[in-house]
């Protein structure tokens, strides 16, 4: 368990992770925008999020598997956002709700029009809440794109670690699960509490 | 600026019961009434912020409305929040720059342009969102309740501003329960009655404005004036 070997797997998982949260912020935002735009969206969306939450992390992943392959870098990717896109929606949604009709009063006085009600009033007034929403699940990206690492051979924290135990070694097992438990500190205090800081100053 | 017989129901409540009121160019009209007469339902509709079910609203020129309670968007400086509403409203950038100059010098709040709301007092705040109405270049002004929650300095700050925009030929239409405060800066009392609200009277206070004040506190059921009210 060389030195390089750690980096490498922390550098995987961490943007496996990463892009993972990346995907699903993308779609959050862009589902809370559509939803915002028309009620019939928002209870689309509302059932879609149902939906991704009632499937098993497991099952994501196993599907994305045999979709792209156990050595794509996707599964990994994918399961991360389908984990963290429902933490992120449902707080996005609920602080849309409980917002809008503050600023909405703001944008109609101003004679705003509907995409710059959004863009202008309320999507960055949601960012305290989605910043607090964001550390709950990076932290489940990086727990879960651990998961379906395990199953694939991409090269991060998951992967070594079972492939430790696969082959008896107890200290590399324990080993791995330190370097994850040490990243997720790291990430934690390192990014995204000042993130959650930066942003709650602005929370009404 | 002219509204005929406007009548706004809610879930079957009505508020405006036929109100009609009048202002010309440059006057200062005062609304007072008792609490959940309407009058800031009036002022919504003036501002076509809300609708109604009958009459009439005319207004010559752009209206500025500055709500009830003061939203400053808290992520944005002041200035960030008044080229905001310029820039939504079309004001080209530079022309926007100019007018926020122009109305933070007039309202004192120059120095604090580049701090955000969370910031300042709430007496800044109140003048950054008048400034946000201000920098659209409205003909017609409309106030709810200008000076609750500002204190004592703030109060005669703001009357003043008001009093200098009514003198650059602002007409305005100010909605306070504080009628003491507000006899100060408006030409003419509207004075409207409880639900259904109607006009009961229009009281023209350019002569001895505090006996007047007395005498409406008096009409509105408050009794303030019997009480010393300070407000007076």
């Amino acid at each position: 368990m060389g030195i390089e070997r750690v980096a490498r797997a922390v550098y995987v998982t961490f943007t496996n992770s990463l892009a993972g949260y990346a995907l699903a912020l993308a779609a959050a935002v862009a589902s809370v925008a559509a939803a915002y735009a028309n009620k019939h969206v928002g209870a689309f969306f509302d059932a879609l999020n149902t939906l991704i939450q009632s499937v098993s992390i497991l099952v994501w992943a196993i599907v994305f598997m045999m979709v792209f392959g156990v050595t794509s870098r996707k599964p990994p990717v994918l399961v991360a956002a389908a984990a963290s896109y429902p933490i992120l929606l449902t707080s996005l949604m609920g602080a849309v709700r409980s917002l809008s009709w503050r600023f909405r009063l703001l944008a109609r006085i101003l004679g705003a029009s509907r995409v710059q009600e959004l863009v202008y009033f309320i999507l960055p007034g949601t960012l305290p809440y989605l910043a607090a929403a964001s550390r709950a699940a990076v932290g489940v990206a990086l727990r879960i794109s651990v998961v379906a690492e395990a199953f694939g051979s991409s090269g991060g924290v998951g992967y070594w670690l079972v492939y430790s135990y696969d082959i008896g070694d107890k200290d590399g097992v324990f080993a791995w699960a330190l370097v994850l438990v040490a990243m997720m500190i790291a990430v934690d205090y390192a990014i995204l509490r000042p993130v959650e800081r930066w942003a709650s100053r602005w929370k009404l | 600026m002219r509204v005929e017989g406007l009548v706004k129901t809610y879930g079957g409540e009505t508020v405006l019961g036929g109100v009609s009121l009048e202002a010309s160019r440059g006057e200062a009209l005062g609304v007072v009434g008792p609490n959940g007469a309407g009058k800031s339902t009036l002022l919504r509709i003036i501002a076509g912020v809300e609708g109604y079910d009958a009459g009439r609203v005319e207004v010559r020129g752009r209206v500025g409305f500055v709500p009830q309670e003061t939203i400053l968007l808290p992520w944005r400086s002041l200035r960030g929040n008044v080229l905001l509403a310029a820039r939504i409203a079309g004001v080209p950038r530079r022309e926007a720059e100019e007018r926020l100059e122009d109305g933070a010098r007039l309202l004192g709040i120059e120095e604090y342009l580049n701090m955000r709301p969370g910031e300042v007092s709430g007496g800044t705040a109140r003048k950054a969102q008048i400034l946000m109405a201000l920098v659209l270049r409205p003909e017609v002004l409309l106030l709810d309740e200008p000076f609750t929650g500002l204190d004592v300095a703030s109060v005669a700050s703001l009357q003043e501003t008001l009093t200098a925009l009514r003198r650059r030929g602002l007409t305005m239409i100010v909605v306070s329960h504080m009628i003491g405060e507000l006899v100060r800066v408006v030409d003419r009392l509207v004075l409207l009655s409880h639900k259904p609200a109607r006009v009961r009277g229009v009281y023209d206070i350019r002569g001895d404005s505090s006996a007047l004040a007395r005498m409406l506190a008096e009409e509105l059921g408050g009794g303030l004036a019997a009480r010393g009210d300070p407000r007076l």
